[in-house]
């Protein structure tokens, strides 16, 4: 299986006048073609950093990419210049975001904005930038795609927005779609739809999909394989059947334990202890073990290594890899 | 402890050397104004008077016959020289008067016109700008109505007008700066009012039963309060500069009253006879004291607006 | 019952033009009737643009409502000016969802948890506000603290220790967790429950997470562009769903069983607009079992078996 991105122990920091907030610490994951990984982590986890790491977008200053490697299609992104990006934003890797209403710029149509994406990529004329843009309209399921060309964003619902947006994001046939949290701000009806498409583009077009969210259920309707994210660091990762069958990491119990579509009608809902550490804050040796109830002396000491638990099934945990206090 | 937004907003401006710089300057030259403000008894044949002011005591020379050059012993009046009785910083005027002393007679009317015109504004664009916003209808076509009149009128020709009409002085010119400079706050804090008022925490405050005063002044004015803050720093140096315009053309404060507008007006005639030390000690102090708001008013720009409080 | 709402409607008014004409209106609630009993928490689930955050806001009177009367404790408090508000503004509250906005940012702690106590003149506030942060789980010494210091679960804290301050019997609980992370969804949840089962409140929980509604809810109305789809107990609604909006909904909502996957089927087209919205059933432009009798009309809500009601015309 082809990978089309892979990530090696990528550190993105940023250097506030708090001390370095260590958003993303020692990430590695890939995703292969046709694939999707799912990438599943609550707010502050470093999910979203990763993402903009993969683009070069982090805001430079505060931030910095300052180790590891990223590989796109092979290519090595890391040492690109600005100019170089460029050239890949769009066309090898694109992004689409959690808010369609502030991601199109409400003074073009819309149709103007996906020509736009294309023609900055490609020498081709107006006309035929045009005969694409209605082409990837259409096959987003927007209703007289050629008509809608001159919609401007504010004319369309939530919905239609991030449609649009994925006309955009897939109209150069990129290798690579990271979607951060795409549906978040849809109804759950709206967001059924997105997901579907975004699943037969994929089929289509052999995209590997980078989904980013915190819902679960997107993740176990979409995902091929899972890496759940806390405090900069991946604490598991494997297939997604895996991880939702048997879950290791007491972080991921947490997660799911916490859900009330699994909790019995009437009885508490389980809850982890504590809150999400500041990034310029984390607590020594094991991130979580401040919040863990299977704690040992040793989580406080030394970080725990990503170890296999099973057949591609990992885990960073020392209990769960059989350490005892 | 409690980060208030004020204590975040210091910690902030700390950060913006030339802005600390520009505050120490700030506060150098308020403590030339308040020197000129506390009075000193004076014992005259008549009795006791108080016209008298600690920068008066400080720093007021007695009065030669005529002009002279900065820190010379010896100045000219009929192509006749004569002694002066003191060394003068940076000489005299045609009065004989020193040129550094009347400099700072000029601070303290800066620091007046630079700040009560923008109070005097302040006021009436609050109260204006938070009534139109909150109730809209017709209130907000009122006061908008007026507002687009007013501002549709050359300030300068209505301030002359005003001026016209009330007599010559500080204070007067102090007034008329402030009722026609509010158009421009008041819109800010409409725009701003418009925004806040929709938000959660004024509907939660709704639901406990706040009434409309409550609201406006506990609710959405602390929130719009930054605009002007900002807006009145920013407005220092446009009114202190302005006062200089004015004296130059006329209509400023009444002679006797310290003015760097009127220094630098008379500099018109003194040029031409290669005597620069009034237009420059006047043009100094202004820039400097502008200057110096201006570095500290952008970094206290930057540490106020909410927008900008990013993680 | 400590609350009945009966045909409550709210239009806004659409203005265009030049001279401000009334141009038509947004029936955002356009007839809903329900109510509920003590103790009780009724969820109100629907989409964007169902109305059931209008629905709240007309019942603790944000909003003014343009027809239908609320009866709170046997009083009908639609058409009450702000005077005579005044005694129920302190029996009923709300939670609001966004917990960024719902604070005033230059506002302590302490100033916001005890505004209520303020506006109605009451003294002890001091020691009362300590009360209430310790018991949504906050410390006293919080009270001298800003908004901005606190992360969203605790500033919902702070959001529901207002609502308690002024003593209420019944809160609306708009959202109150949709902007959450899931581990901190369950602690607020946890609260309300603890909450209500200490204070007897009767909640009305709008949402649109069917599975937070699911746990906390006793019974469930399900709204769609204005008017209640369907009404049922919680369990007899999950288990057997009748609108077929009700089971497009469920339908949508993805399984936590990845080996089992249901594959996504959208409901396919958009809501209408509520701006003059078509004459009969609002889903029938959406619906696979549509007919022409979908149109004609208002449906009424047909009572298909004990305290479970569906409008639509198959159950006639």
């Amino acid at each position: 299986m082809e990978e089309v991105l892979k990530i090696e122990n990528l550190k993105t920091h940023f250097f506030t006048g708090e001390g370095p907030a260590r958003a993303v610490d020692g990430v590695s994951v890939s995703v292969g073609k046709k694939r999707t990984l799912g990438l599943v982590g609550e707010s502050g986890c470093g999910k979203t950093v990763t993402a903009l790491s993969i683009l070069k977008l982090i805001p430079s200053p505060p931030g910095r990419i300052v180790g590891g490697s990223i590989t796109l299609s092979g290519k090595e992104i890391l040492p690109l210049s600005e100019v170089e990006m460029r050239d890949i934003r769009g066309k090898l890797a694109s992004m689409i975001f959690q808010e369609p209403m502030t991601s199109l710029n409400p003074v073009f149509t819309i149709g103007t904005q996906i020509m736009e994406a294309v023609r900055i990529h490609t020498d081709m004329g107006r006309a035929e930038a045009r005969e694409i843009a209605v082409e990837y309209l259409a096959k987003v399921g927007i209703p007289e795609a050629r008509r809608m060309m001159l919609q401007y964003p504010h004319q369309l619902s939530g919905g239609m927005k991030q449609r649009v947006m994925i006309a955009m994001a897939l109209c150069l046939k990129p290798s690579l779609l990271i979607a951060d949290e795409p549906t978040t701000a849809l109804d759950v009806t709206i967001q059924a739809g997105i997901l579907r498409l975004i699943q037969d583009l994929q089929a289509e077009s052999g995209t590997a999909v980078l989904l980013i969210t915190h819902d679960l259920g997107i993740v176990a309707e979409m995902a091929d394989e899972v890496a759940v994210m806390y405090a900069g660091k991946i604490v598991e990762s494997g297939p997604c059947i895996s991880i939702f069958s048997s879950f290791v990491h007491p972080y991921t119990e947490g997660l799911f334990k916490s859900l009330p579509g699994r909790t019995e009608k009437g009885s508490r809902l389980y809850t982890i202890a504590g809150s999400v550490p500041s990034a310029t804050g984390f607590p020594p040796g094991c991130r979580f073990h401040t919040r863990c109830p299977l704690a040992i002396e040793k989580c406080s000491l030394e970080e725990p290594l990503l170890v296999e638990v099973g057949g591609d099934h990992r885990c960073a945990c020392w209990v769960r890899a059989g350490e005892s206090a | 402890m409690a980060e208030s937004h004020m204590k975040i907003a210091v910690k902030r401006i700390r950060k913006d050397r030339l802005a600390v710089a520009g505050f120490c300057v700030i506060c150098l030259f308020a403590l030339i104004a308040v020197l000129d403000v506390v009075p000193l008894p004076r014992h005259d044949v008549s009795g006791v008077k108080w016209d008298r002011t600690v920068l008066d005591a400080v720093f007021k020379k007695a009065p030669e016959k005529s002009y002279s050059s900065p820190l010379v012993k010896k100045g000219i009046l009929n192509r006749k020289e004569f002694t002066l009785t003191s060394r003068h910083l940076v000489g005299t005027d045609n009065l004989g008067e020193d040129v550094f002393y009347n400099a700072l007679k000029g601070v303290r009317t800066a620091f007046i016109i630079g700040i009560v015109p923008s109070l005097i504004a302040g006021l009436f664009a609050i109260i204006l700008g938070l009534l139109a916003g909150y109730y809209g209808g017709w209130i907000d076509d009122v006061i908008q109505y007026v507002y687009q009149v007013l501002s549709s009128i050359p300030g300068i020709l209505l301030l002359i007008a005003m001026l016209m009409v009330m007599e010559r002085g500080l204070w007067q010119l102090c007034v008329a700066l402030g009722v026609t400079s509010w158009v421009g706050l008041c819109r800010l804090i409409r725009g701003e009012t418009l925004k806040v008022k929709n938000m959660e925490y004024v509907e939660a405050a709704r639901a406990l039963g706040a009434s409309d005063f409550r609201l406006l002044f506990r609710h959405i004015l602390p929130n719009v309060m930054y605009l002007v803050i900002i807006e009145m720093t920013l407005d220092f140096s446009a009114l202190v500069m302005s006062e200089t315009v004015l004296t130059y053309i006329g209509v400023g404060v009444e002679p006797g009253t310290g003015s760097w507008g009127r220094m630098i007006m008379m500099a018109d005639r003194e040029l031409a006879n290669a005597i620069w030390w009034n237009l420059t000690a006047a043009s100094a102090f202004l820039f400097v004291l502008v200057l110096a708001f201006n570095l500290f008013a952008d970094a206290l720009r930057d540490a106020l607006d909410p927008r900008l409080r990013g993680n | 019952m400590i609350l009945e709402v009966k045909d409550l409607k709210k239009y806004f008014p659409v203005k265009r033009g030049l001279m401000r004409l009334n141009a038509g209106y947004v029936k955002a609630v356009d007839g809903v009737t329900f109510s509920i009993g003590e103790g009780e928490t009724v969820g109100l689930v629907g989409e964007s643009g169902s109305g059931k955050t209008t629905v709240g806001k007309c019942i603790v009177r944000l909003l003014n409502p343009t027809g239908g009367s609320i009866l709170f404790d046997n009083t009908d408090i639609a058409g009450l000016r702000p005077k005579g508000l005044k005694t129920y503004r302190k029996k009923m509250q709300i939670v609001f969802q966004d917990p960024f906005s719902s604070l005033n940012p230059r506002m302590t702690i302490s100033d916001i948890v005890g505004e209520g106590l303020a506006i109605m003149g009451e003294s002890g506030r001091e020691k009362r506000v300590s009360e209430l942060l310790e018991t949504v789980g906050l410390s006293a010494r919080d009270g001298s603290r800003y908004p901005h210091e606190f992360s969203g679960g605790q500033r919902q804290r702070i959001g529901i220790a207002r609502a308690l301050a002024v003593g209420p019997s019944f809160i609306v609980c708009d959202e109150p967790v949709s902007a959450l992370d899931v581990s901190i969804q369950a602690q607020i949840i946890n609260l309300l429950e603890e909450l209500q089962a200490k204070f007897s409140f009767s909640y009305l929980f709008v949402a649109h997470d069917l599975s937070v509604v699911r746990h906390i809810a006793d019974r469930i109305l399900v709204m769609y562009v204005g008017k209640v789809m369907e009404e049922a107990p919680t369990e007899e609604l999950f288990a057997n769903p009748l609108h077929p909006y009700t089971k497009a909904l469920f339908s949508s909502i993805p399984s936590l069983d990845p080996a089992n996957r249901r594959g996504l089927s959208p409901i396919p087209g958009e809501p209408p607009s509520p701006v003059e919205p078509p004459p009969g059933c609002r889903f029938a432009s959406r619906c696979p079992h549509a007919t022409a009798q979908c149109a004609e009309g208002d449906i009424e809500f047909i009572e298909v078996s004990k305290n479970h009601k569906v409008r639509c015309v198959l159950y006639r």
